[in-house]
């Protein structure tokens, strides 16, 4: 079982490399902790600027405006929103195109008077930028203020003609929801603004985190000038990619808890303290999930390091390999950002075609699947896309380390300039020379 | 049964002739030398000769089977030039690893080691990580980990290069005894004093080509000349620039 003393032996030397098992293992937990600190920081301690241009003049004693500003620093009291009061709205616009301020309503003069005439219909006009969990959240609060402003008015409108019976004029259908929840597998609950970047994050940084390691078990062998040695041994070549890929795999086992760890620091840590009120629901992962979880990125990150190793073949020293860790990690972010905005059916079909063609692409779905959910039985086509892609990267791993150029080195630099050809080596050599 | 037999072999690298039909054998027992200038085709041999790299042309046969067959690769060892040793590894860890490599179970292999570690003078290192030795050390240990399967054949290129006067002699010692033992060695150095200490039988290769074969003093006295270095000279050319 030569891999398996290749897997010892690596797994041994791995562990004593202190610097690299930290950065596995605690570098997703700080990473993840300063991200869940940071984002609970964006959320909760810089405040949310609503710009409320008033031009309300009133009608008789009743002011609605005054009444909607009101009920937005009502609503808008547990998100640290702050009203400021504009006297102009091209001032009150200006203040949200520098970002000072998420978004700015204007209320027209006649705003009271119009509502106070049966039919009149006030025009609010709301100025602001696309996008944004604040921007989002000062939207719901604007809504929610004029709409309990108009609720009243309806009312008070339908009460004028139809008295007593408004009620059943203004609600002549009951509606009882009955709400069906999006469950995975795993019953999971995480419904954040965070949800549909969370996988791409955790992908994110599987890959990154682990990347490196098998430059270093492989590339290493040759750059410390031991892989000649070892491959002069009974162990396969198979042997000594498998065991020195399920070595690195071991630690990044590990890396995998500790991001998952991570995940759950992160979600927590964010939606703590005063932005627990923007997401009432909290975190919840399942001990079956948290397998699920940990198997997806360790298959990941087996291909992350396949893939490394294929392409680090050819590199003679560490510092070659590395350039091409930087290719590897922007593979995750190819297959990935198309999905943040979009499902992956409603991409062309040749973009969909090329992202079936990243292995990334299926981790994505997975973790997806897994924290979020739906899960169908396409995740069983991911999986074994994933297993496939594993088992052909180990192919064209081991036949890549299999060529001559591994031990010899480059044959171009090294042989193509010092000598010139002999007349006299094969008869197929000599043919040829008699040739040219 | 031969320990090698190479028969015509030609390996060449695009357009560059790397080993140039190069025929030899060396017996069960014996101790044989690849001696020629940098860059002419020694290491290349040897490689072929290990099974790392195929010939393009030619055939060659060690202890009676493929090179790179599994039965063949057990029973034999190569120390490869520039070789290095594992940084995390301690001396013992090392060589009792590649006893585990070369097929030995895990009481032999520790058994073996603990001979090694004693035989090499390496005890006081023995738990001294191989980032910690110095060039000499890492020598020691590498021929620790090509001995510690007891091979039949073994293969050193430049064993002794780096060593000082008193490690390089107890290198040589090392292998006198093991062909007194009955091994057989291959070894390629650029001190012809070692290789007439150590050889019964050289080849000096040159620009890809076996130029002389034979054993020291018949060789000396076929090409009437005195020594081991005055036949290099006369048979070998300076390397191109």
């Amino acid at each position: 079982m030569g891999w398996y003393v290749i897997l010892r032996k690596d797994l041994k030397e791995l562990v004593r490399n202190k610097r690299a098992l930290a950065l596995v293992t605690i570098m997703p937990l700080l990473l993840f902790s300063a991200l869940g600190i940071l984002s609970n920081y964006s959320l909760t301690k810089t405040p949310t600027v609503i710009t409320v241009v008033n031009e309300d003049q009133g009608y008789g004693s009743i002011n609605y405006g005054q009444q909607a500003e009101y009920l937005i620093q009502q609503y808008g009291s547990s998100v640290d929103l702050v009203m400021v009061n504009e006297s102009s709205f091209s001032v009150a616009q200006q203040l949200v195109r520098n970002g000072q301020a998420v978004l700015s309503v204007l209320i027209p003069r006649d705003f009271s008077y119009l509502l106070n005439q049966t039919y009149g219909t006030p025009n609010i006009t709301i100025y602001t930028s696309s996008g944004g969990t604040k921007t989002q959240v000062a939207s719901q609060i604007v809504d929610d203020a004029f709409g309990q402003i108009s609720d009243y008015i309806r009312y008070h409108r339908v009460q004028l003609i139809a008295g007593n019976n408004a009620s059943s004029i203004l609600n002549p259908i009951t509606v009882q929801y009955q709400e069906f929840i999006v469950k995975n597998p795993f019953n999971t609950t995480i419904s954040t603004p965070y949800g549909g970047i969370l996988p791409a994050l955790i992908v994110l940084l599987a890959v990154e985190t682990n990347v490196g390691l098998i430059v270093d078990s492989l590339i290493g062998e040759k750059e410390r000038k031991t892989l000649e040695m070892l491959m002069v041994t009974p162990v396969s070549r198979w042997g000594i990619i498998v065991g020195k890929t399920l070595a690195v795999l071991s630690v990044s086992l590990l890396s995998a808890i500790a991001i998952l760890v991570g995940i759950i620091l992160d979600i927590s840590l964010t939606f703590s303290g005063l932005a627990a009120s923007i997401t009432p629901q909290q975190i919840r992962i399942v001990p079956l999930e948290g397998v699920a979880l940990v198997a997806i990125l360790a298959a990941t990150v087996a291909i992350t390091q396949l893939i490394t190793a294929a392409m680090s073949a050819y590199a003679t020293n560490t510092k070659e390999a590395n350039a091409s860790i930087g290719l590897v990690m922007s593979l995750p972010v190819v297959s990935m950002y198309p999905l943040l905005f979009s499902s992956l059916s409603s991409l062309p079909p040749l973009a969909q075609v090329f992202m079936y063609m990243l292995p990334f692409t299926y981790s994505y779905l997975l973790l997806n699947d897994t924290l979020i959910g739906p899960a169908s039985l396409f995740d069983v086509v991911y999986i074994l896309a994933l297993v496939v892609y594993t088992l052909a990267l180990f192919w064209v791993t081991v036949k890549l380390y299999g060529r001559e150029a591994v031990i010899v080195g480059g044959t171009k630099r090294s042989f193509g300039f010092k000598r010139r050809k002999s007349a006299s080596a094969t008869p197929e050599l000599q043919s040829r020379d008699q040739r040219t | 049964m031969d320990a090698i037999q190479a028969v015509g072999l030609t390996k060449v690298f695009g357009s560059f002739i790397a080993v140039d039909s190069v025929s030899f054998r060396v017996g069960l027992g014996e101790s044989f030398a690849l001696i020629g200038p940098n860059g002419a085709g020694k290491t290349t041999t040897l490689r072929i000769v290990t099974g790392l790299i195929k010939p393009t042309s030619g055939t060659i046969r060690v202890l009676g089977g493929d090179p790179s067959s599994k039965e063949v690769r057990r029973r034999m060892s190569i120390l490869p030039e520039d070789a290095g040793v594992y940084e995390k590894l301690s001396s013992w860890e090392t060589i009792y690893y590649y006893g585990l490599l070369r097929g030995l179970n895990k009481r032999e292999a520790e058994q073996r080691t603990d001979e090694l570690i004693k035989q090499l003078g390496l005890e006081t290192k023995r738990n001294e990580f191989g980032s910690r030795l110095s060039k000499g050390l890492k020598r020691k240990v590498l021929l620790g980990m090509c001995l510690v399967n007891d091979p039949d054949l073994l293969i050193l290129d430049e064993p002794t290069d780096g060593l000082d006067v008193r490690s390089a002699r107890n290198v040589r010692d090392l292998l006198n005894t093991l062909v007194a033992e009955g091994k057989s060695i291959v070894v390629t150095s650029h001190n012809m004093a070692e290789i007439q200490n150590v050889a019964k039988t050289i080849a000096l290769i040159d620009k890809g080509k076996i130029t002389a074969l034979g054993e020291p003093a018949q060789l000396l006295s076929d090409f009437n000349q005195k020594s081991l270095e005055d036949l290099f000279i006369m048979l070998t050319q300076p390397e191109a620039v």
